[in-house]
């Protein structure tokens, strides 16, 4: 196929787009499903007994504030890499790193405090329900935030989706956050903060590869 | 490293404007207009690269697939240079990597397909021929495709191309060696 056959075979193919929204409007639009199928799932597992009281204590404002700033602006940096052309300020690819490393330090001041009043306070517990219920309360914000990644199309793919999964995981977190009432430091950090520092990673090295083959796929069935 | 000026991106903008919209006659010069910057790009990039077109193409359909994540409120310079210098980079990364099975095809290949003992030497060393002025990328791919017998599923594998790529280019392929064999005074 030469070069101009293509440009005639494109020029017969056009239809109509409706350009996509801006990032940020497209980041609020994700903001109300996380709200609405998030609290849903959580509200299904049942809130934890003592929220009332935990939302009066520095350690939970601290743990949800670093955790909405992780997922707010992971969220909304992998809508904006899923553009082209759109460039993400150096200071804003760090925050969600660092919100979320920030809560992880602020569990391990806590681990150390609790280590100091009693050595128990290493027992590892099993917490895979923990994991489960992060991963059902996270799945529908997860997917769609996938689509909506998926309906650009990002030249920095890999970013996109370690963004995007970071912001998952932070949905997951916080979502166990209001529903786990098990406040052991070790707990909450192989629990509730390990799957923020594993899915990232995960989606870094494996993830992209599988996002990038269910984009060509896609594009695929839509030519 | 713009090499548009602002006139032009003006005019650019106003039919990537139009296209979005649907209007054929807007995007066909649209397209014109960016073929022209994309391979001029192209050149200064990887200078006479026989697979320099492909990528003209391949940013050209890049372009008509990512059409509607341009926000008419936005420049359109930034986004179009960044769809072009992805599929660039991408182009020259399976380049890169293709350049290492390629070794092989300076040899002769067994040819396999031919059907008729006589005159099989020349005819064996024509197509031969052909195939060594094909460009990297499609004998690469007729190889995979034709006497390594993949399916176009293998070889998208292999290359890390796209299936649709790989039919694209071994249409393409075809297209050049029929060429090539018809003026080497075969028929078919």
């Amino acid at each position: 196929m030469t070069t101009d056959e293509v440009v005639s075979t494109l020029v017969r193919d056009l239809k109509p787009v409706s350009p996509l929204p801006a990032p940020n409007v497209r980041a609020w639009g994700w903001g109300a499903i996380v709200a609405v199928a998030g609290g849903v799932a959580a509200a299904a597992f049942g809130l934890r007994p003592d929220l009332a009281h935990a939302v009066t204590t520095l350690n939970f404002q601290a743990h949800t504030g670093f955790l909405v700033l992780a997922t707010a602006v992971a969220g909304g940096a992998a809508l904006l890499l899923a553009i082209p052309g759109e460039r993400l300020a150096r200071a804003r690819q760090f925050v969600p790193m660092a919100a979320a490393g920030c809560w992880i330090a602020w569990l391990m001041v806590e681990l150390a405090s609790a280590v100091g009043r009693s050595p128990a306070a290493w027992t590892i517990d099993v917490g895979w329900g923990c994991v489960g219920k992060a991963m059902t309360i996270a799945a529908v914000p997860s997917a769609a935030l996938l689509l909506m990644v998926g309906r650009g199309a990002s030249v920095e793919t890999r970013r996109a989706v370690t963004f995007a999964a970071l912001a998952s995981a932070g949905v997951g977190a916080l979502g166990v956050e209001v529903t786990c009432p098990n406040t052991d430091a070790m707990h909450l950090l192989i629990w509730h903060a390990g799957p923020i520092v594993t899915l990232p990673l995960v989606a870094a090295v494996a993830g992209t590869p599988l996002f990038v083959w269910w984009m060509r796929q896609r594009q695929e069935v839509a030519a | 490293m713009r090499g548009m000026s602002p006139a032009q991106e003006h005019e650019l903008t106003l039919l990537m404007v139009a296209s979005q919209q649907g209007d054929c006659a807007a995007y066909d010069a649209l397209l014109g207009g960016l073929r022209g910057v994309v391979s001029l790009y192209v050149r200064r990039r990887v200078g006479s690269a026989p697979w320099g077109e492909d990528v003209v193409q391949d940013v050209l359909f890049s372009i008509h697939r990512a059409r509607h994540t341009w926000n008419p409120e936005r420049p359109f310079a930034p986004w179009f240079y960044a769809v072009m210098q992805s599929r660039l980079v991408d182009a020259i990364r399976v380049h890169k990597r293709i350049g290492v099975w390629e070794e092989p095809m300076d040899i002769v290949p067994p040819v396999v397909w031919s059907q008729s003992p006589e005159g099989d030497t020349s005819a064996q060393a024509d197509l031969a021929q052909a195939m060594r002025q094909l460009a990297p990328t499609q004998r690469l791919v007729i190889e995979r495709l034709k006497l390594a017998e993949l399916t176009v599923k293998q070889v998208a594998k292999e290359t890390g191309l796209s299936e649709s790529n790989v039919k694209v280019i071994a249409h393409r392929g075809y297209a050049a060696l029929k060429r090539l064999l018809a003026g080497a005074g075969y028929d078919n």
